[in-house]
């Protein structure tokens, strides 16, 4: 049994100008200990994935069909009150904009103590150890100063520390983390990868990384999913994809970016499908060098090409 | 050679002051160097990539450049023209006729798209300011300038947010080569476009620039796009320029600490890699309060004593221009510059 396992996530959003189908028949897995990449651009449906998991997807989204299960239990069919033990305990989430996330109104050590206390019921003075020493452990400096310190006061590397300690505190098991190092410089970002690495192996968490950038799944993860217009494209082993990556999107997104080894990046034609009218068959045909005439009219569906390899493209 | 200059940028400065607030006085408690000195040149056609993080002035630089905001001290030459000296003249002919030689892309094409014009309008305006061509020929020109940036006749009569970003920052595009300037500012033209759409643009920027030899200021913290587009590469630090080299010699042997990290820093897309990293201790410091000597010095592990205390000066190594006491090729601290 892995650790999560998403079959058939469905979640729209019913609109005034029409329903977007955010995430439409989402499904991939995560094992323990282990680090899996979800990429994909914008209207992709990574987020939305991770929002539906944790059920804090927004009105007017809502979850239409699927499973999420955490451990073997489904945490789409548990009530509100029963996901509350497991959302920020065993399964938390860092976002992508620390300053958005943070409550600007405690102080960083008082809103990762509330979190401390709510899930690992110990009393004020232990809580506020507990944090002092995951701050320290996050590589926050002067971490009993930063305890008093504001959200406001602090530079957006820090902030994201804060973030992190905070998802971190309660010791969960899988955390998922929204483009954790977007907003952040370059060398903030390389500070803050190097922590994960760091904390994912002394914790051996398993951590779904959230991210467009290419660059930190082959250095961060061992699998990948492809997202494409709220559909999965491709999954497998982060060798293999990077490698021989089946799927023309997966393709494409390798060598479209501009790398720093890399010759000229090549061009993929038109842009990101509007998700109110989605192309019908394969989303991605109307910018795939290899469609055919079918593509436009059949759905792919994913197949396991090889053990523990996926694709849903019907070149396959 | 300097008639092929087409930008000369000298001892650029822009300083911030920052006031205390108060009732009946306020008076000034510190200073932004956010711009604190810095020269550089274009050639013709060519294209400066200009680098930095947050805080290290590199679009104040720019704004500086354009007139946006006036100086604190430092020239900047467009061709033989003091560029500055016209902006802040009065003479708005001058200023008018200058601005249509030195044009901007902004950072977010969202919002710099007037949403309340057609496409059409958008592009029209500057020739309406301009009238460098025919009032007949505004349309015309203005469907040619569409055509260049890869849109069609039917965009036209849009409005920009019908558009995907992507096509949105090719309609700033149009606008800002609608006057054919000879400078063009990109200020992180691809940063807030998804991944695959960022090579569309950056490709089309180097088509145009071919086919109409504009000269570039390519400003990013993206270093690969920087090398993709640039044939030379700047690197700021608070305020400083610290490296200035070509761009392949920059990645292929980077000398500035800072120029090293900020390369390493980059996660590849390729999962063989060992990433072999340095990581860079504490963050930048406030340009409120940048520390003495190398400002760099704090981070650097390769700071010795006189890097506290004297600030080195970029020095020419040969086309390469690096301000650094540390040098493994040359002992930059006996450089009579550095004394």
């Amino acid at each position: 049994m892995r650790l999560l396992e998403v079959k058939d996530l469905a979640t729209y959003f019913s609109t005034e100008a029409g329903t977007v189908k955010a995430v439409d028949g989402v499904g991939f897995d995560v094992g323990e200990g282990e680090v899996v990449g979800l990429v994909g651009e914008s209207g992709s449906g990574k987020t939305v994935t991770a929002l539906s998991i944790l059920r804090v997807v927004p009105r007017p989204g809502m979850i239409c069909r699927g499973k999420a299960l955490f451990k073997g239990t489904d945490l789409l069919r548990k009530s509100e009150r029963e996901i509350q033990s497991f959302r920020g305990k065993h399964v938390a989430m860092i976002f992508q904009d620390p300053t958005t996330s943070l409550n600007p109104t405690l102080t960083c050590g008082e809103q990762v103590a509330e979190v401390v206390r709510t899930h690992k019921k110990m009393g004020k003075s232990k809580a506020v150890e507990r944090v002092v020493e995951i701050f320290q452990s996050v590589g926050l400096p002067d971490a009993a100063l930063v305890f008093h310190k504001y959200p406001h006061q602090l530079s957006g590397g820090m902030r994201q520390r804060v973030a992190i300690a905070r998802a971190l505190c309660s010791d969960p098991e899988l955390v998922l983390a929204d483009e954790p190092t977007t907003n952040l410089d370059v060398t903030t970002q390389a500070q803050v990868l190097e922590l994960m690495k760091e904390l994912k192996k002394k914790l051996n968490m398993s951590i779904l990384l959230i991210t467009h950038d290419m660059g930190i799944v082959a250095e961060m993860c061992s699998r990948v999913v492809v997202l494409y217009a709220g559909r999965v494209c491709e999954i497998g082993d982060v060798m293999s994809v990077f490698e021989s990556p089946l799927h023309p999107y997966t393709e494409a997104l390798l060598y479209a970016v501009p790398s720093l080894d890399a010759r000229k990046p090549r061009v993929i034609p038109g842009s990101i499908p509007d998700m109110l009218n989605p192309p019908s068959g394969c989303r991605f045909h109307p910018r795939c060098v290899y469609a055919k005439h079918r593509c436009t009219d059949e759905v792919p569906q994913l197949k396991e090409v090889e053990p523990r390899r996926f694709v849903a493209c019907l070149k396959h | 050679m300097s008639e092929n200059r087409l930008i000369e940028v000298r001892n650029l400065k822009r300083h911030f002051p920052v006031l205390e607030r108060g009732v009946l006085k306020r008076r000034q408690v510190g200073i932004i160097r956010a711009c604190d000195g810095i020269s550089f040149t274009i050639l013709e056609g060519e294209t400066l990539g200009l680098v930095g993080e947050s805080g290290c002035g590199k679009t104040t630089a720019a704004r500086v450049i354009l007139g946006l905001i006036p100086p604190t001290a430092g020239e900047v030459f467009l061709r033989k023209q003091n560029v500055l000296e016209v902006f802040s003249s009065k003479d708005k002919e001058a200023i008018l006729n200058l601005r249509a030689r030195m044009q901007l892309v902004f950072q977010n094409p969202y919002a710099s798209l007037n949403p309340r014009m057609t496409v059409h309008d958008i592009i029209m305006e500057p020739f309406r300011i301009h009238r460098h061509v025919l009032k007949e020929e505004y349309s015309d020109q203005a469907l040619k300038a569409l055509e260049v940036v890869g849109l069609e006749p039917e965009h036209a009569e849009r409005y920009p947010h019908e558009f995907s970003g992507g096509q949105r920052q090719r309609i700033c595009i149009a606008r800002a080569l609608a006057v054919r300037p000879e400078f063009l500012i990109l200020d992180e033209p691809v940063s807030s476009l998804d991944v695959s759409v960022r090579a569309q643009i950056l490709t089309l920027l180097r088509e145009i620039q071919a086919m109409m030899g504009t000269t570039y200021l390519y400003i990013s913290h993206d270093l690969a796009s920087v090398k993709f587009m640039s044939d030379f590469i700047a690197v700021m630090y608070l305020g400083k320029i610290v490296e200035l080299a070509e761009q392949e010699t920059f990645f292929s042997s980077p000398i500035h600490p800072y120029s090293q990290a900020l390369i390493s820093a980059i996660p590849r897309p390729n999962p063989r890699l060992e990433p072999g990293r340095i990581i860079l201790p504490g963050e930048v410091p406030s340009a409120l309060n940048p520390p003495e000597g190398c400002r760099f010095h704090p981070r650097c592990i390769r700071a010795k004593t006189v890097c506290k205390t004297k600030e080195p000066q970029l020095i020419d190594l040969g086309n390469h221009w690096v301000a650094c006491f540390r040098n493994d090729e040359v002992d930059i601290s006996t450089h009579p510059e550095n004394q």
